[in-house]
């Protein structure tokens, strides 16, 4: 792990485990409703339920917003993207990922905005099934994954496209 | 598979089987459709005798061939069927007769299965790259006059670049290539598109690499020479009317070294035709990995949030009753 990621991982962690601190809260509008606060639409929010949003940026392309609230936690990450084979390939991962957010549970089907790459959404539920702290885990070991799989797949298709031309263009040897 | 063959085994095999079976004195009756890359497309029938249509003579089998280059083909042949057809035939070294041609083929050849030999089914295998070879041939006897030109006029550095452009549209949407004859080198140029944006970009990353690897590689140094360009190269801007944004223009510098013996010729005719199918086949190939890769890596993150869950008590120590009840010591 590179020295400049240390830091911004170890932030991000520190703030989730502050903000996973969920607990039931029934929806104070709808009878026997109970939703996640943060999903609620903006008109219909109400401000005593939402707490400060946390923005953890670490440069242009790769940072972090939090949005807690008193059942539920919202986590959008954009994932780097220096050039636009990044772009593709995060986008397909991310796309990847996000069909199959049935499985995956805290992950949301799609980024709350075009801004992030990906969204995942942990409410009481999630944190009464399962451990908290293992959450936690879980989104910083997949920030670190996701960068190192995303620069492997672009050094793979590099190689690829070397080895194809250049057997190609072998076959002109005589 | 690292590079794609250039025969039609379909053709190979079927036409292996009916001699087999046609020597065991057993003949079959084949009547099949073979397809090749560039939507081109191979009927191989059996041939009714003539006057008797019920009736089939077992001993002559028929291979037409349709595809979109033909209309330019003729093109670059001066609309002169019978001249395009006799090169084709001199390419299977005239073994083969021509037949009238099946309806919405463009070309058809009687096939003897009494004269039949095994190194005539690898020619006829390759007939789609014979075909195509067409323009390539004439640009190379047009490079052979120029460089004579060149050589007799002792002038110092001077190149003849004849004027004129075959240009072959083998592919739906104008892709296709173009070839001009200068008096040190053949130029070819293809006009590639793109299926989607992220086609695009991979091709891209392709490209780069078909550029670089011979500035890089000294061993591949004597290959031709690769271009690229989305703007139609100034050889051949004259003759494309319309470009579009998806066009790219990948250029092929072929040497003298390349076609300098009629075997050398014909792979490198053969290898240049393969270039647009091989591109483009290896752009999926990468995607096909990506997305196994991508399949596998879900698997893993899979993995690491299970270990979230809580688990269920621990199944040691708890003693269950037939009926599923749990016993408790307090």
């Amino acid at each position: 792990m590179s020295q400049s990621l240390k830091p911004y991982l170890s932030t991000v962690e520190a703030s989730l485990e502050a903000c996973i601190n969920l607990a039931n809260f029934p929806s104070q509008e709808v009878e026997r409703h109970n939703r996640p606060e943060v999903e609620v639409e903006v008109a219909r929010q109400s401000a005593e339920l939402l707490y400060q949003p946390i923005h953890i940026v670490r440069n242009e392309f790769e940072k972090v917003l939090i949005e807690p609230s008193v059942n539920s936690l919202r986590m959008s990450i954009k994932i780097k993207q220096s050039d636009e084979i990044e772009k593709i390939l995060v986008h397909k991962f991310t796309n990847f990922l996000e069909q199959r957010s049935d499985s995956f549970a805290i992950l949301r089907r799609k980024p709350i905005s075009d801004e992030y790459s990906i969204s995942f959404l942990i409410t009481n539920k999630h944190t009464e099934t399962m451990k908290s702290k293992e959450l936690v885990k879980f989104i910083i070991e997949f920030m670190e994954e996701v960068d190192k799989e995303i620069s492997e797949m672009k050094l793979f298709l590099n190689a690829r496209a070397r080895f194809v031309a250049e057997q190609y263009l072998t076959e002109f040897i005589y | 598979m690292l590079h794609l063959p250039n025969e039609n085994l379909l053709i190979q095999k079927t036409l292996y089987e009916a001699l087999e079976k046609f020597q065991q004195k057993t003949p079959i009756i084949i009547d099949r459709i073979v397809t090749d890359f560039d939507f081109t497309q191979y009927h191989l029938s059996t041939v009714t005798i003539p006057g008797n249509e019920a009736e089939l003579d077992e001993s002559k089998v028929l291979l037409s061939y349709r595809s979109k280059a033909w209309a330019s083909l003729l093109k670059t042949a001066d609309s002169d069927v019978s001249k395009l057809s006799s090169f084709i035939l001199s390419k299977l070294n005239n073994k083969f007769e021509l037949f009238t041609t099946e309806q919405s083929y463009d070309f058809t050849i009687l096939i003897d299965l009494n004269t039949l030999e095994m190194g005539d089914i690898v020619q006829l295998s390759l007939i789609k790259i014979h075909i195509l070879s067409y323009p390539f041939i004439q640009a190379i006897s047009e490079y052979e006059s120029l460089n004579a030109e060149v050589l007799k006029s002792e002038e110092e550095g001077k190149i003849l670049t004849s004027s004129k452009i075959y240009h072959i549209e083998n592919r739906p949407n104008h892709e296709g290539f173009y070839i001009i004859a200068s008096s040190d080198r053949i130029t070819v140029i293809f006009n590639t598109k793109f299926q989607d944006y992220n086609d695009q970009i991979f091709g891209k990353v392709f490209i780069q690499e078909f550029i670089d690897s011979r500035k890089r590689n000294r061993a591949i140094q004597s290959s031709p020479q690769v271009l690229f360009s989305t703007m139609p190269p100034l050889e051949i801007s004259k003759s494309v009317t319309k470009t579009n944004e998806d066009d790219h223009f990948i250029t092929f510098v072929l040497f003298p070294r390349h076609f300098s013996n009629k075997e050398i010729e014909f792979l490198s005719i053969a290898k240049i035709l393969q270039f647009r199918n091989y591109f483009h086949y290896h752009i999926k190939c990468s995607k096909a990995y990506l997305h196994s890769r991508m399949r596998y890596r879900v698997g893993t993150f899979l993995k690491v949030l299970n270990r979230a869950k809580i688990e269920e008590e621990s199944e040691s120590g708890v003693k269950k009753t037939f009926s599923g009840k749990k016993m408790v010591s307090f």
